[in-house]
């Protein structure tokens, strides 16, 4: 890098020499101190090497001497730039100009982009930052980390961490969310295990308390499956917290209703197109076509920001908002349709109710005037014991934890 | 045959004296850094320079380096450095 840094600002040049033995013209190099680089054998008798720009005429002269035939295929370099540039000074500082208001440009924010965050939104933690001073058009190298970290987090008690790292004109907010404390089991209080649900017991897995039913029962939601109080081998009870895994066949009846009619959008083909440049925040309208709507119309937006590179954002943005006009028109709904669709979300519905998994379901239509009804009858293997607090009342015996 | 002899006593001075040869007697120093890299120094000069054979003069030693695409990436009057795939190098008196 360094290396190449060097050979641009002192300029080189790629020369081809011709002549048999190119070995000899290297060893004259060598001898005459002359350094060269990205040697390159092109033919039996031609080579073509680098050179600095200084050295040029030496190279020539030292090829010469060696019975070679030189030429100067190419020369890049700082130097060289300048000779082209000179004479035009308006043309040079017009660039240097552009570069400079481009370098204090990427000190601004133009961007801000959020990553790592799932359930808050990019809108929320874009405003809670926003509280902190990292906005549009902030002064980079005037933000705070701490503060913003702060700030933010008090804003947001969702979040865990957040970091905001600094790309050229991009802000980069980075968040960790919270991850809820899971709910612990609490084992120092006597309890039992109770049904959540009615059902036929299939299988229970007994770690600790004394089982009441056995696989092939019947058990009513809220039953004790499985007892927090235990006899020992004297006779004597003592209670303990049940734990216990029960699982049984449960059956489930979910309905949902949908109109028979409903309204479809058709595009009438009427469109409208405003295209606004958006410099520093002021938005100003370039072109506009089309009438204004009269009906509902559906709204796409289309944001292209200029940038340099990935980091360098220039704060300006052109803006293209198509307004595409529709009209509803009433349709009439299949039976079939209606079923597809409230049977999908019914077993959705029905698999965040249940601890297992569905063993088999069907689903029924019926149409009431302008309704569709959507049953769905599903048979679930699912665990259904759940852990309950034994009252302070039952029993006397010890607790034996 | 008096600069041969007078090479092999700087050789055997240098040798005995733990000093480095290529300092004393001009000896060529060849590195190699794995498969891809070679450095001669001391060298007086190339013999022969194509992509799968290099010939370095190393006064009395010839380094004759085998590879396949080999190029010499930078030449000085000490030191010279030769980049690809280096598969031999063989030294001959």
């Amino acid at each position: 890098m360094m290396e190449r840094l060097v050979n641009l600002l002192r300029g080189s040049v790629r020369v081809k020499i011709e002549g048999a033995r190119g070995e000899r013209f290297l060893n004259v190099c060598s001898r005459e101190g002359i350094e060269f680089w990205q040697l390159e054998r092109v033919s039996e008798a031609e080579l073509r090497v680098s050179v600095h720009a200084s050295k040029t005429a030496r190279v020539l002269e030292c090829a010469r001497r060696a019975g070679f035939e030189a030429e100067v295929l190419k020369r890049s370099g700082a130097p060289f730039a300048a000779k082209r540039i000179k004479g035009r000074w308006v043309m040079a500082f017009g660039l240097l100009f552009c570069w400079a208001l481009v370098w204090v440009s990427s000190l601004f924010v133009w961007e801000i982009e959020v990553y790592g965050s799932e359930n808050v939104s990019s809108a929320e933690i874009k405003a809670a930052v926003e509280k902190a001073g990292v906005r549009f058009g902030t002064f980079g190298p005037s933000i705070s980390q701490e503060d913003v970290r702060s700030i933010a987090l008090l804003e947001l008690p969702q979040l865990a961490w957040l970091t905001v790292n600094f790309n050229g004109s991009r802000a980069e907010i980075i968040v960790r969310e919270r991850v809820e404390k899971p709910e612990m089991l609490e084992d120092s209080k006597p309890a039992d295990i109770v049904a959540a649900k009615s059902g036929i017991i299939t299988e229970q897995y007994v770690c600790r308390g004394q089982e009441l039913f056995k696989a092939g029962d019947t058990v009513l939601a809220g039953e004790k499956l499985v007892s927090g109080v235990q006899t020992n081998r004297q006779g004597g009870q003592y209670r303990v917290h049940a734990v216990a895994q029960v699982y049984a066949r449960t059956w489930y009846e979910l309905s949902a209703r949908i109109p028979a009619v409903y309204y479809q959008k058709r595009y009438t083909g009427e469109n409208i197109e405003y295209i606004n440049i958006n410099f520093m925040g002021n938005r100003t309208n370039l072109y506009f076509t089309g009438r204004n709507p009269e009906r509902g119309y559906d709204i796409i937006y289309q944001n292209r920001s200029f940038r340099l590179s990935k980091g360098l954002v220039l704060p300006a943005a052109l803006e293209k908002t198509v307004c595409r006009e529709y009209e509803l028109v009433p349709e009439q709904m299949p039976a079939e349709q209606a079923r597809a669709l409230l049977e999908r979300e019914l077993t959705e519905r029905l698999k965040g109710q249940i601890d297992g998994e569905i063993v088999s379901s069907e689903c029924s239509v019926i149409r009431q005037g302008d309704i569709f009804t959507v049953t769905l009858r599903a048979e679930c293997l699912e665990q259904i014991g759940k852990t309950a607090a034994i009252d302070a009342a039952e029993g006397e015996a010890g607790f034996a934890g | 045959m008096n600069r041969l002899k007078s090479g092999d006593l700087l050789e055997k001075t240098a040798a005995r004296l733990s000093l480095p040869g290529e300092i004393l007697a001009g000896l060529p120093k060849v590195e190699i850094t794995g498969r891809g890299t070679l450095t001669v120094e001391n060298h007086r000069g190339l013999l022969e320079y194509t992509q799968e054979r290099i010939e370095i003069n190393g006064g009395r030693i010839m380094i004759t380096v085998r590879g396949d695409g080999m190029n010499i990436r930078s030449m000085s009057a000490d030191a010279l450095l030769v980049e690809g795939t280096i598969i031999s190098v063989e030294l001959d008196s």
